[in-house]
């Protein structure tokens, strides 16, 4: 009984994996929501800003963030625990958006499968070495010009820290193409960057 | 050369990660949104348990089923040739 009582309580306290452990265990449906309630509530906000960064459209990015919590509360048991939850969940989500951003490009017949060139990232990044004083400010304004693609692969690469492999596995792509693509996307960044006149 | 490069590169990298993580995230969405969420996932899950009722479900009863009729068959048959009566 007191564990019923304090149960949102006991659940605040667990790990994402525990509680992930907990709901694949449980046979009592209501407890079972509970337990995805707490899941939903942790990662509500980040994944509807992820979708809102990327398509800039708070109607879409709300029905793009219901299909993705949707997608990882019933599919748990694909997660595999040796792995941070919240990566999955960022996989999930930009898995969601590309998959968008490539039904408008069917429309719009805008290329998302760019040519494979072979890069090094030093060498890329030292491009825009301008950059460097970009400040957050500027950083927001560049954002709104961005087109969708550039801006969600450097979600990827820079908000989410992920390395140019585990970029390449959610688009599809190989080690090079990924990092001609951060380069472009780059780049706009910088003449983004250059056009605000600092 | 190549070591100046790499160092070169990681600050900027660095740079850029510490301006996108500093972006304010305090963007939500509708309180709609978590009821919408829980009722697709009922849908689901009713979808899920009435596949489960014709298929694993529906499948053992038609088991149990075709063993009461074969067990009634059996007892007729035994009753008509029982060989210890005979």
């Amino acid at each position: 009984m007191v564990f019923v009582k304090n149960r949102s309580l006991t659940f605040q306290s667990l790990s994402d994996q525990e509680l992930i452990h907990l709901i694949l265990g449980e046979s009592d449906r209501n407890h079972c929501r509970l337990m995805q309630e707490e899941l939903y509530e942790r990662y509500v906000d980040k994944v509807y800003f992820k979708c809102i960064s990327i398509v800039k459209d708070a109607h879409l990015a709300q029905d793009l963030t219901h299909d993705i919590l949707v997608k990882v509360l019933i599919r748990l048991l694909d997660f595999k625990s040796t792995s941070p939850f919240y990566g999955w969940v960022s996989a999930i989500a930009y898995n969601s958006c590309m998959t968008l951003l490539k039904q408008r490009s069917r429309h719009r017949t805008l290329d998302l499968d760019s040519a494979d060139t072979d890069v090094t990232e030093e060498s890329i990044e030292n491009e825009n070495s301008e950059l460097r004083e970009m400040q957050l400010d500027q950083l927001e304004k560049i954002m709104e010009e961005l087109n969708e693609k550039d801006r969600l692969i450097l979600l990827m690469r820079y908000q989410d820290d992920m390395s140019v492999v585990e970029i390449g596995q959610i688009l599809e792509l190989g080690d090079s193409a990924v990092k001609m693509r951060l380069k472009r996307s780059r780049d706009r960044l910088a003449e983004l960057f250059k056009s605000l006149g600092v | 050369m190549k070591d100046h490069l790499k160092e070169h590169s990681e600050s900027l990298r660095q740079h850029l990660t510490r301006q996108f993580q500093s972006r304010d995230q305090k963007k939500a969405p509708s309180e709609e949104l978590k009821s919408q969420v829980f009722q697709s996932i009922d849908r689901i899950q009713l979808l899920a348990d009435m596949f489960e009722l014709f298929t694993v479900d529906f499948g053992n009863i038609e088991l149990k089923m075709i063993d009461t009729i074969s067990k009634g068959n059996d007892t007729s048959v035994s009753t008509d040739a029982d060989p210890d009566e005979t």
